[in-house]
Parts: C-alpha cells; structure tokens; sequence
C-alpha cells in the first residue's frame, strides 16, 4: 500500500519525481539532454536541439519515449523527415481508464471535421516538426495542434499542493473501499488530474483563440470557401475573404455580455468554446460554420447549446422564448470604430473571380438607390419611436435593461469615436453609496458618521467596506462618495486594493473607454501632509475614476491629520448635492445635541502613567530604542495584538524657547487660537505643530508673508523637497523671516499637534490593564543644528510616575493567524519587532500551537538586540520556534534580514505552504521592498515557479489575509 | 644616426609593449596564396545573407521547452561576422559544435600554426583577462539541469607569450578590420577574407583532437578539472560513437551506437 502510493506520488509529482517518469529507453537524452545544442537552419530560424529534461519529465508527454511521437528516427545523423510527428498516431502509454493504447485519434478525426480542420488550409495534425514552423506561421492560415497546445506541466505548479491534498485525501478515504494498485495508478492519479489538474480556466480557453481571432491583420487575410460558389476545377471550393462578422469576432465576442463577465473574472461568462464547441458535445475541437448543420452554433441547434447546463438551461429551451435566441452575439454595430478602419475593405482583398464581384457592377447603382431609401428611413424612423419585437436591440433595452443610444446619422459615426459603450443602465441603484478603505481606523469611523448622518437625513444610503466591494457593483451605481486614506508610499491600504487595482488597469488602457458615464462620485482623501504622497490614494481613486467617465461632482478633499473641520464641511455638501441630484428630499433633522461623551478617545485622550521607561540599547550604542509600559487604570481602553497607541506629545522646551527668541514674540502674552485663550508660550508648547513642515502649511506661510522666493520655490516640488530636508520651522522662520506679523497672524496657519501612533509591543492576555510601546528616539544633526523628534524624545523623557495623553487605535489589519495552529512568520527589525512581541505573547497566552518564525536585524549584536532576553527565553521555551538574526554592522559586509530569507528559502517556503501567515513591520521606504522582493525570491527558489506565478503566489497569500504589512 | 635609430625602435617597444600584436594579427600579415584567393571568391560570390527569423518562438512556441536565448552576437574576433551559432553546414556536427563555442573560443580548434605551441587559458572575452583555473567552469561529473547555459564570455582559448593568440573584437585593431570590412568592395572583401582566413584551418580539430588522454591538445587539470573531470571529458561516449564513423554521409543505427 505504502511502496504503491510511493510510486503514484513519484509519478506525478513534479519536479521531486521529474526524473523518474521514464528510462528514456531510447538514449535520446544522451545528446538532447546536452545544454545548448543550438544552429541557424537555412531557413535563418534559430533551432534548438536542446529539450530541457526537468520539464519534458514533468510534462503532459513526460511518460511518454520520444520515439513514440518521432517514431521513425533510427539513424543518426537523423533524416529531419523521420522526426515528423503525426498527433493522431498511438503511443505506448495506456489511458487509464481503458486500459488500450492512448492516442489523440478521437480528437484529431473530430478536428478533421471542423472549420480549422478541412479545406483547402486544413490545420495541420501530422507532419508537424521544428523545421516546418515558420512555413507555418507565414503559409498557413488554419492552427495546427501545435498552434494552441504545447507540453505543458502535467500539473501546474500553483495547483500541485491541491492536488496532493486531495490525493491523500482519496488514499485515505476511497482507499477504505477502492483497495489495490489498479485504482490508486489508474483511476485515483488519473481522474484527479483531470479535476485538479484542470489545465484551462474559460479566459485561457479563449485567449487560444484570441491568439489568433485577435489578430485583425492576420484575420484580414484569411480566405474561406463558399460552398453556394461553383468548385473549381481542382474540385475545390473558390475562396473568397472572411469578411468583417469573422475578422471582428474577437473584438466584438469581448463587447457582448459573455465577453465582458469573463473580463472582470466572473466565470458565468461563455467562453468561445462554450457556444462553438460546447462540453459533451465531442472533444471540444469541433467547431464548425454556422452555416453546416451539426454546428453548435446553427440556428436550430441554438437552443440546446444555449440551453446548456450551466447556461441558460430553461430559458433558452423554452420554445417561447426563441426570440432570445436572435441576439447577434457578434454585432460590429459594438465593435470601436477604429478597429472597424483596420478590416481591409479595398478591391484586391475580394475575391475578383466571385460571381458577386462581377455582378457588383450592377448592383453598384441599386445599392446607391437603396441607400437614398435607406437615408429616408432613418429621418422616418427617427420621427416616431418605433418598437421592433425581437431582436438584439430590444435583448438589450428590454432584458439586459440599457438605454440604447439614438440611432445617429450615418455621418455622426465618426471615426475614432467610440461607440461601443454608449449605452447606460435604465434601472441603477440611486441610492447614496458610502464606500470606504480605511488603514487605521479614521476612514471607517468618518464613513459611519457620514452614514447615520445620512439616515437622519432619511435618504436611501448604504455604508460598504471596499474590501466587500466587487468591482463590477460600479456599472450599476450613480452616486458613489468615496473615503480612503493612504498608507506606506502613496499605496492603497489593504481593502482597496481590488477596487484600486481593477480601476487602475481599466484606465491605463490606451483607448479608456467612459465605462462610468452613469457615475456621480466624490472623494475625501485622508493622510498626513508631512508625507511626500500626501492623500495619494484617493489622488488616484479620483483621477480613474474621472478618466473612466464618472462625473466629479465635488471637488475632492485633501484631509490632512487634523481633517475634522474639512470632514464637516463635505459631509455637509455630500448630503446637499446628494438632495439635490438624486430628487430624494429627506426629511431635515433637528440640530444633533451631541451626547458628553464618556469614553475615552482619539477625541478624548486618557492620560496614563508611566510605569516604566527604558532603554533597550546598550550604552554603547549610536541608537536609543525606548521600552515604555503604560497604565490603563480605569480608562476602560482596550486593545489587541496588533493594534496601534495614539500619543499626544508636546514640543521640546528648549526648541520652543529658541522659537520665541527668534521671532522676538514675548512667551507670556495670551493668544486666542481655535477658541483657546493661553500663553504664547503654553499655546507653542502643547497645541502647534511648529516643527515639521508640511507643504499645505509652507504655502499659507508663503501667502501671508507675500514672499517671492519663498513662493518661487514652491513651484519646483523637487528643489522644494531638497531644501526642506532636515529642515524644522524654526529653519524657515529664520531664512524667510515674518517680518512684522504678528504672533496671531502667524499661528493660525499652523495645524494642531497630531497624535503619533505606535504599534503596541504587548498582548492584554499576558499584560491585563497595560499597554507597552517600542520607540525608537530619533535625534540627528542638520543645518548646524542638533535636532530631536518631537514625540520620540517627548516619551523618552518622561519619568516613571508621570502621565500621557494616550488612546488606543485598531488595526484589524494588522493580525496572528486566526487559527492558532498555523504557523506565523514575522520579519520586524529595528523597532519593527514592537508588534511581534505582542503577536508571540499573544499565542503564549492563548496557548497557540502554531509554529512562530522571527526574522529580526539591527547594527550590533551586542548593543542592539532588542528584547535579546525575552526572545531567547522564548526560544528555549520553544514559544518561538525558530529565530533568525542579521546584525549589519557586525562584520564587513552588510547583512540583513533578506538576506537570511533567502538562505532559509526551503524552510519557509515549507511554512507559507502549510498554510503560515507572514508579516512585515518595519521601514517601508527599502526593508520591506526589499524583503517583499526576497519573498517573492523564496517562493521561486523554493517551488521553481516562474517569476510570475510567483508574484501570482504572493498576491494570493495577501488576498487571503496571510501576507499582512505594518510598514511606515 | 644609428644611436637614434636605436632610439626610436626601444621607445616603439616601450610604447607598444603592453600591446604587442597578437600572433595571429602577425599571421594575417603575410599575403594569401592564390588557391586562398580562389576559395575566398568562391565563399564570398556564393555567399547569401539569411535574414535571421529570432521572433519565430513569439508567433509560435515551439512544442517542447527549451532554453530561451536570442542569437548574440558572440563574444569572439571570429563571432564579430560568424555570430554565436557560427556552424551552420553540417547536418552531422553543427549543433555539438555550437554548444562548444560557448567554452571553447573560435581560435583554439581553427588557428593552430605548425611551428608554434601555445598555452590555453580561461580568457573573460568581457574584460580580456586571464583567468586563473577553476573547477567550477567544467560541468562534467556535476548533475546540472540542461537550462543552465554557460553565458558565453569565458572560453578556452590559445595564449601566445602571454597574450591572447588572437585579439578581441572591441581591441582597435579588430574594429578596423571590422571598418576595413564595411567600407570594401566585394574584390576587396575577397582580399580582407583570403588574409583573414589563410592561418585558419576551416575543418578545426576533430573530437579526438580534445577527447583523449594520450595527447589531449590541453591539459584539463590545468584548467581547474578535477581528475574525475579529465577523465570524463576525455573519455567522454560521444566522440567515441563519431569515431564510428569512416565518412559524412555514413549513417549508423542508433541502437548500434549504443552498442
């Protein structure tokens, strides 16, 4: 039982089992197996005698010996004619289920009978060989096997872990009944391939036509027979040009419903192969001319094929529906009209010896009389709505529910316009659509007070997390208010990425078709301005969403840290222009008496005492990294593994001072500000943000004092950027002076103090009523001057005893694996490492099985190991499982934490495999670049993907949670 | 006026020494023969310049997977014309010996002067550095998959008094011939082609020349084999299945090869 699941797995793995397959008993690899067997042929092709061995094994052919596809090579050196191989012939291998000899005769006699089959171009499916390729693509019109199959895995590398899943699984379980080698060679493998191993999705089955039917050019010159023609006198048919329905199809396949569902990745679409060559009728491979009368596509054939199961299986059955069955599925009328100039209209592509072509002289003339008629028509038809009662146009407006254009003049189709997506959704969903990403916490909670606003209002509103938005949701909206922030440099936070990322490819298309005309929409964009790619996020949401069609119908809203006034205000104007688009009234509601709030907030910060306080850095060391354990009390704060502290700092005594000297304010007059009464030097000290410079901010200062230079540098972002680095207020109130404003004057443009969040380095479970943080103490020297950062240095100062104004803030993005068996993987270095202390007492505490991986770095080990203690007793305990370490500074060459990814490829590519969740939390600038890059380096080292499939591997392990990033 | 003569000769050789001309430079000096002359004329009028189709594996891939690599232009003087898969004729070796020319430079089977013994050494046609021997450049004796394919640059080649026997292409004098070739006539290519290929030998050295451990034309250990290496290499099955062989239009069974 054992030994013959062995084999079994030996057989159809890859690429453990590659070389196993087969003896090659004809020594062919011998010589093919040699690196480089390469020559120019006279032909100026670049042949290659060289078959790579590790795919050929792990191919859908890799049982079988090459002489049974070249069956006629018997000398060397080889006759080229020996090595033509002929598709239909048998092999030596044994199809399973029946025991004979395999062969592809079923499918080659079926394509021998299709369009791409017969003729005078028949396909090729013999005498198929390396030097008859270019007398292929340059001769041939029809596709031989070889133009849509080539030996591709026997299993696709992304899908090889499913499979073993499930054959252990059909070992486990069918082997209860299904004993024996027989079913476990024959049937389990084989049948299970053909589930799992499935090797094309309905979009790689028509992107093997669309290699071909998308190529208008090369479509232009097919030539087809036309069976109403007179044979020749060869016994052939004449040929005459495919014409436009056959060189569109592709183009106008990916217009129609079917197309377009396949396009956003819904998989009710119909492939080409659904309607042409649909399953259970044969091997997939017939397709034919509508015109023949076995063809799926012949109109009496129309109702069973799309009356399939999995199509439209009632309906179309129903002989009461039959005008259904009428829509032109290949209308032109929807093809872009540019594509439309690309068909070859001129003389010599038709066929001069056609009958029609001569008889065209004649109807030349009667075709110009048509036409008067036809202009007629049209004034005519155009003067009353007329009402056709089959047909596409009323599938369309009647069943699919759009608002077909007015039919234009003929001279109002211009070219280059395009009209294939003139159409608008009748019955859309007018309701007011909230949709938000939020990184933090800021946009979820400013989209549920927009939310009840709105329900106050009565208006029709939904509230909708992007991450549980499906894109395609937007063809059937009108008003959209969108809410997001930013995260890392200028990305989309983790619940948008779908969204973001579906109408970023939809609008770097280099025709962007105005998808969303239907769309009214608006965007409050929220970040920090002291960031480069302040609001990026919501920049580009606003901007693809404009070039896509949707009308902009407020201006967007750049929120900065202390967004709350500029919130109010769009909330406002969102619920007017919302009443006054849509016709929805509401009922105005009485002025909101706000209840005294009673917990405590970002709003209502609680301050806690400091319960310790220290430095996690030897003496030695060129860095300062506080350890701070705080004090919840009674705040009621509560918080889990992951989440971030918001602390409220205050300026540094001596910069404020130094503040007030150079300006020559006097500290004790009382400023008014926001409302506030206290002392110039109270007001600097505890409200301003006076230290950072932000470019919102730097432009009031410019506005104010009126300075040219000050202004001119504003208009180079670049030199800008250069020249603000390193450099605090204090820099440029000293080279662009207020001159004689007064303090008032001055500090209004200032922004209040933001809280600075911390990832929280503790778990409730093992800290109950505490809260710890990890601060790195940033001090640096620039301009002449030592500097400090304000709330590092704030925190590092305090003494144990004293208070802070904190509060606490979710990131529930930010997670262990929920299932406390899996494993974890955790790259934090530097400070980075502050969540995953929380993160492994977290699963201490909870008593979590899974295995728990740290990837940690910093300069010294000897001064900068932070945690050094903790995480060895971890180890010992065996809580943390394995530990991994890169000390830059510690020897010559620089070595980080990457770096010890890579070497540990196998391990933890075996980890991501059972399922383990990795994360990153640290500098977003190069670590995480680099170790998301180091990643993806893992997962092809490990698995042999492509770099693609690699990537593809990633983003499936970010989409299903297990690849999450608290960068900065 | 003898003393300046002397003069100017010793700061000729001061100024040119790290430069010496190479010896097959000094070869091409002397003028070709006029059976030279005939075969080059018959090489040049015959010769039909074959647009290379490199975009075939884009418009249709070809059925089993291969290493993927454009045609270079290869890294040797000899390549500079004759490209990276420079045997094209024979049916029979062409392909073997393209897989050759990856480690093995033009020159070391195709210019070998009678009175003359060179050294072979690991030249980096990259940089025109000497290499010293490694073991790591031979593939024998090592399981490696056939997708990894030495880049090209580092290839066996004939030294002579410590230089390279024939020069680089990116060295001034082979981009003059180079020049010298894009500005001739077609007589004058038959002149330039008749003085470029008269030191060469056109059949180059056969299998045995290499594969044998009697009198192999270079050392392998002195390249950086191992023992293992040498001896596989030397004894290697292939050029002993050629060896078979008493004529190019023989063909021998494949089965009997093996035999």
């Amino acid at each position: 039982m054992k030994w013959s699941l062995f084999f079994a797995l030996l057989v159809i793995s890859w690429p453990l089992g590659a070389l196993e397959r087969h003896s090659d008993p004809d020594g062919c690899f011998s010589c093919h197996g040699l690196p480089g067997l390469e020559y120019i042929d006279e032909e100026g092709t670049r042949r290659t005698a060289s078959i790579l061995r590790k795919d050929y094994y792990a191919s859908l052919h890799g049982s079988v010996p090459c002489r049974d596809c070249h069956r006629h090579i018997q000398d060397y050196p080889h006759d080229p004619k020996n090595g033509y191989v002929d598709c239909g012939q048998s092999c030596h291998i044994e199809e399973p289920s029946q025991g004979k000899a395999f062969s592809h005769r079923d499918v080659v006699d079926e394509f021998e009978q299709s369009a791409h089959g017969k003729g005078q171009h028949a396909g090729w499916t013999k005498d198929l060989h390396g030097g008859n390729r270019l007398k292929e693509v340059e001769e041939q019109q029809n596709p031989s096997c070889r133009r849509c199959h080539f030996n591709e895995p026997y299993i696709k590398p992304d899908r090889l872990p499913i499979f073993f899943e499930a054959f252990g699984h059909v070992d486990m379980q069918c082997g209860n009944c299904h004993q024996g080698e027989v079913w476990r060679d024959q049937y389990a493998g084989h049948i299970l391939r053909r589930l799992v191993g499935k090797h094309y999705s309905k979009n790689e089955e028509n992107q093997m036509c669309i290699n071909c039917h998308g190529n208008i050019e090369a479509m232009n010159r097919v030539k087809i027979e036309n069976p109403e023609k007179s044979e020749t006198k060869q016994g052939t048919h004449q040929l005459e040009p495919a014409g436009p329905r056959f060189v569109l199809a592709a183009a106008s396949y990916a217009k129609f419903l079917h197309g377009r569902l396949l396009e956003v990745g819904n998989e009710h679409g119909a492939s080409c192969l659904d309607c042409h060559a649909p399953a259970g009728n044969g091997a997939r491979h017939g397709i034919m001319r509508a015109r023949e009368a076995q063809s799926s596509t012949h109109k009496d054939k129309l109702p069973e094929t799309c009356g399939q199961s999995g199509c439209h299986l009632d309906y179309a059955r129903d002989s009461r529906n039959a005008g259904f069955l009428k829509t032109d599925m290949h209308d032109i009328a929807w093809v872009d009209a540019n594509k439309l100039r690309d068909i070859n209209f001129s003389p010599a592509a038709v066929n001069q010896e056609s009958m029609w072509f001569a008889v065209s002289l004649i109807l030349g003339p009667l075709a110009a009389l048509f036409l008067l008629g036809q202009v007629g028509w049209w004034w005519w038809e155009r003067r009353e709505t007329s009402e056709p009662l089959l047909g596409a146009d009323r599938f369309r407006r009647v069943m699919l529910g759009m608002k077909l254009p007015e039919k234009p003049w003929p001279w109002q189709n211009s070219a280059g316009q395009d009209t294939s997506l003139q159409t608008k959704p009748d019955e859309l969903n007018d309701s007011l659509i909230i949709l938000y990403a939020s990184q933090t916490g800021n946009a979820e909670e400013l989209a549920e007070r927009y939310f009840n606003l709105a329900e106050r209002w009565q208006l029709p509103v939904r509230l909708i997390n992007m991450a549980e938005f499906a894109p395609r949701e937007l063809v059937g909206l009108r008003y959209l208010f969108v809410l997001t922030s930013t995260q890392g440099e200028g990305e989309p936070p983790l619940t948008a990425q779908t969204l973001y990322h579906y109408l970023k490819e939809l609008a770097a298309r280099e025709h962007a078709t105005p998808l969303f005309g239907h769309l009214h929409y608006a965007v409050f964009a929220l970040g920090d301005s002291s960031y480069r790619d302040f609001c990026q996020c919501g920049k580009d949401f606003d901007t693809y969403l404009s070039k896509l069609g949707a009308i902009p119908v407020l201006p967007r809203v750049d929120g900065d840290v202390d967004y709350e006034q500029a919130a109010t205000a769009w909330m406002a104007q969102v619920i007017a222009i919302y009443r006054q688009l849509s016709g929805h009234e509401g009922v105005e509601p009485p002025p909101e008496v706000k209840p005294v709030s009673t917990g405590y907030g970002k709003q209502r910060p609680y301050l806690a005492k400091i319960l310790n306080n220290t430095n996690l850095n030897a003496a030695n060391s060129s860095k300062e990294t506080r350890h701070v354990e705080i004090e919840l009390g009674d705040s009621g704060l509560i918080y889990e593994a992951g989440d971030a502290l918001g602390i409220y700092p205050r300026n540094s005594g001596p910069y404020v001072e130094r503040f007030i000297r150079q300006l020559g304010w006097d500290p004790g007059r009382e400023i008014i500000h926001n409302e506030e009464r206290l002392s110039l030097h109270e007001m600097l000290l505890g409200r301003l943000e006076i230290t950072t410079v932000t470019r919102p901010v730097l432009e009031k200062y410019a506005s104010l004092t009126g300075n040219t230079e000050l202004a001119q540098r504003l208009t180079n972002d670049t030199a800008l950027q250069d020249y603000l680095y390193g450099r605090l207020w204090l820099d440029i109130l000293r080279d662009f002076p207020p001159e004689a404003l007064a303090a008032e004057e001055v500090l209004q443009i200032f922004r209040a103090i933001p809280p600075r969040l911390y990832s929280i380095s503790s778990s409730p479970k093992m800290h109950p009523g505490q809260v710890h943080v990890t601060v790195g103490v940033v001090r640096y020297h620039a301009h002449g001057l030592d500097r400090e950062g304000v709330s590092s240095n704030y925190l590092a100062q305090r003494p144990i005893g004293s208070r802070i104004p904190i509060f606490t803030q979710t990131n529930s993005h930010f997670r262990p694996p929920k299932d406390p068996a899996l494993p974890m993987i955790m790259v934090g270095p530097g400070t980075g490492v502050a969540p995953f202390r929380g993160f492994v007492e977290e699963r201490e505490a909870t008593g979590a099985s899974g295995k728990n991986w740290l990837f940690f770095g910093d300069q010294h080990q000897a001064s900068d190991f932070l945690y050094q203690q903790e995480w060895e007793d971890k180890l010992k305990r065996g809580v943390l499982s394995k530990l991994s370490l890169a000390f830059s500074r510690d020897q010559t060459e620089r070595i980080y934490v990457h770096q010890r990814m890579r070497e540990e490829a196998e391990a933890l590519y075996a980890l991501l495999e059972e399922g383990g969740s990795f994360y990153i939390c640290g500098d977003a600038t190069r670590m995480a670049k680099d170790v998301h890059t180091a990643l993806i380096d893992v997962v092809i080292k490990a698995s042999s993907r492509s770099r693609e499939q690699a990537v593809e591997y990633v983003k499936i392990m970010e989409q299903e949670g297990r690849y999450q990033r608290d960068v900065y | 006026m003898f003393i300046r003569f002397i003069g100017l000769v010793v700061s000729f050789c001061l100024i040119n020494g790290a430069q010496a001309n190479s010896m097959y430079l000094e070869a091409i000096e002397e003028h070709p023969d006029e059976k030279q002359l005939a075969k080059s004329r018959k090489t040049i009028l015959a010769y039909r310049e074959i647009e290379i189709r490199d975009d075939l594996d884009q418009q249709l891939p070809p059925f089993h997977r291969r290493p993927q690599q454009q045609i270079g232009q290869g890294e040797t003087f000899c390549q500079a014309c004759h490209l990276s898969l420079p045997h094209r004729h024979s049916l029979w070796t062409r392909a073997l010996l393209n897989m050759h020319s990856r480690y093995i430079a033009c020159s070391t089977c195709h210019f070998r002067p009678e009175s003359v013994t060179f050294t072979y050494r690991w030249l980096d046609f990259s940089n025109g550095q000497a290499l010293e021997a490694d073991s790591s450049r031979f593939r024998a004796d090592r399981d490696l998959d056939n997708e990894n394919l030495p880049d090209g640059n580092v290839k066996i080649a004939p030294f002579w008094q410590d230089q390279p026997a024939v020069p680089l292409p990116s060295s001034s004098k082979a981009q003059d011939i180079a020049r010298q070739w894009r500005d001739s006539d077609i007589e004058q290519k038959i002149q330039l082609h008749a003085q470029l290929h008269r030191p060469l030998e056109p059949q180059g050295l056969s299998c045995d020349g290499c594969h044998q451990e009697q009198k192999p034309l270079f050392d392998l250990q002195a390249l950086g084999a191992d023992l293992d290496q040498a001896k596989q290499i030397q004894r290697h099955v292939l050029p002993q299945f050629f060896k078979r062989y008493q004529n190019k239009e023989q063909k021998i069974r494949i089965l009997d090869l093996t035999r």
